[in-house]
């Protein structure tokens, strides 16, 4: 049973692309068939978080639009042969795309893979909307921001009323990824609280990504966090949010502030 | 929106005239004299609810105002630019009548005393055809109550950017209405949970209708047509369970409990 996920926020830079890759290699790396598709056409970026820039020759619109196979335009990563790639083009524009030619495309990629990412472009346009089209589940990227959370409110209600699924009376399965967590912000009030996002979001929670410098490292390498063999918070929670999505149960962990040996000792000597 | 009754399943056949009545709730515009302070409030109105008007019917109650034929079609320009389209009028001098003027409307049923930019009635109209026997509008006469209707309830939250439109009753809200979203209802609306969006209550005319709503931090709550948004309201009801209804003078905001 293939698994169609569409990765969507509304509100652009919270995630979404550095998601796609993370959950598509932990999920990846069980041995699980994966492929990620990037829907964000003219502005495409998840070839380079993936690390396959240089490999790109056929793209999403050209199998869309029936000019090649989908065999040719896949993209095996070299680390993990049952991660694939399905990028998107950089010279067209969203109009490119097609509902048929898009659905045509999943129902391919559902014969061959066991889980599909595709990675939604920012905003509630054609792009965005196509993406979500014919997903089975949702994963909300929101940051905890009153800005993102407002658009991830729009997307989910989007979510129960464009996707197939949705028109078919259907239920859409929406589960929340709150990223770039500063705990220190948090501590001093200066970001929505976790229980705040889920208050007003109210879908359940995947995973609590911190914000963290190996995740920009990661993407700028082109190396996913859950492949580069990182140790850190961020890789780990990504990770337990994969499993979590494979329907494992996995204690939530929230993320903790770092201190270091002087903030420690002076934390307790102002206590 | 809802107030739309479609009969797609007759059965269609070039042989029939497939004529059949239909009846739908149009909102009553009363532009009042000066127009220009008329259109300014107006004006107001829509950068708080860009969308109020989009893709509804409305009928131009013209009986406040005296205007000649080139006046009347640049109040219809006005409204046009701003997605207001007219679909007939009411009350309107015989001279404001004629080819490419909308038709004059007679037949309304329900009426109330006009309170700020937004009243609605509920016309019946007949699809596409000729006006039929006059019932004036007056002021004064009671409010037949428009009461009756059935209830909507919503066991859901209210996302941004949705819009629940229910002309024809009240409207219940098991759930959040969101910063951005919108909840529109002929009747009463009760919410049980915060209320962040807005709330327009009693469109169809009903000026005992009432909101209600069990944690407000609303962006605009309004009822016949009056009004109070955000910033003109009461900090002290912030995040309180409240109850809004229409007094002398506009708005109430009573805290419950």
């Amino acid at each position: 049973m293939s698994k169609v996920v569409v990765v969507t926020s509304g509100k652009g830079g919270v995630g979404k692309t550095t998601t796609t890759a993370s959950l598509g290699a932990a999920l990846a790396k069980t041995g699980q068939r994966v492929c990620v598709v990037d829907f964000d056409v003219g502005l495409r970026n998840l070839d380079l978080v993936m690390g396959a820039e240089r490999r790109v020759v056929y793209d999403l619109i050209n199998v869309a639009q029936g000019d090649i196979k989908l065999s040719q335009a896949l993209i095996r990563d070299k680390r993990i042969d049952t991660l694939n790639l399905l990028a998107a083009s950089q010279t067209r524009d969203k109009d490119a795309l097609t509902e048929a030619g898009v659905e045509r495309v999943i129902g391919e990629l559902r014969g061959a893979f066991d889980w599909i990412f595709c990675d939604s472009p920012a905003g509630i346009e054609r792009g965005a909307t196509l993406a979500m089209r014919f997903a089975d589940e949702a994963v909300v990227v929101t940051n905890p921001e009153v800005s993102s959370v407002r658009d991830s409110d729009r997307i989910i209600g989007l979510l129960d009323s464009k996707t197939l699924r949705a028109e078919q009376g259907q239920r859409m399965e929406k589960q929340l990824l709150l990223t770039r967590f500063d705990p220190s912000r948090a501590t001093r009030g200066e970001m929505l609280h976790v229980d705040d996002v889920l208050d007003i979001l109210s879908i359940p929670l995947l995973g609590i990504i911190p914000e963290s410098e190996d995740i920009l490292r990661a993407s700028n390498l082109g190396a996913p966090i859950t492949l580069n063999g990182s140790t850190s918070e961020a890789a780990r929670s990504y990770e337990h949010a994969a499993r979590r999505l494979a329907g494992e149960t996995v204690p939530m962990l929230f993320p903790s502030e770092k201190k270091s040996f002087l903030n420690r000792i002076l934390g307790r000597r102002a206590a | 929106m809802n107030a739309h009754v479609s009969t797609k399943d007759h059965a269609r056949s070039p042989a029939m005239l497939n004529l059949r009545t239909h009846s739908l709730i149009a909102f009553v515009l009363q532009p009042v004299e000066p127009l220009g302070e008329w259109l300014a409030t107006l004006d107001g109105w829509l950068a708080r609810s860009p969308n109020f008007f989009a893709k509804k019917p409305i009928i131009l109650d013209l009986a406040a105002i005296d205007i000649s034929v080139r006046d009347y079609r640049d109040l219809l320009g006005q409204l046009a630019r701003r997605h207001i389209r007219v679909m007939g009028s009411e009350g309107a001098d015989p001279s404001l009548v004629g080819p490419h003027l909308p038709p004059n409307l007679t037949g309304g049923v329900n009426v109330t005393p006009p309170e700020a930019t937004a009243e609605a009635a509920a016309p019946e109209t007949p699809a596409q055809e000729a006006p039929r026997e006059s019932q004036t509008r007056t002021a004064q006469e009671p409010l037949p109550a428009p009461r009756g209707g059935q209830a909507l309830v919503i066991d859901a939250p209210v996302r941004s950017g949705q819009s629940i439109v229910h002309l024809e009753g009240d409207v219940t809200i098991i759930g959040r209405v969101a910063s951005g979203a919108e909840i529109i209802a002929g009747g009463s609306v009760h919410v049980y949970g915060a209320v962040q969006g807005r709330v327009i209550a009693g469109v169809s005319g009903d000026r005992n209708a009432r909101i209600f709503c069990t944690e407000a931090h609303a962006e605009l709550l309004c009822i016949g047509g009056a009004y109070r948004t955000a910033e003109d309201m009461d900090p002290r009801i912030e995040g309180k369970s409240v109850e809004v209804r229409l007094a002398e003078g506009g708005l109430q905001i009573r805290i419950l409990n």
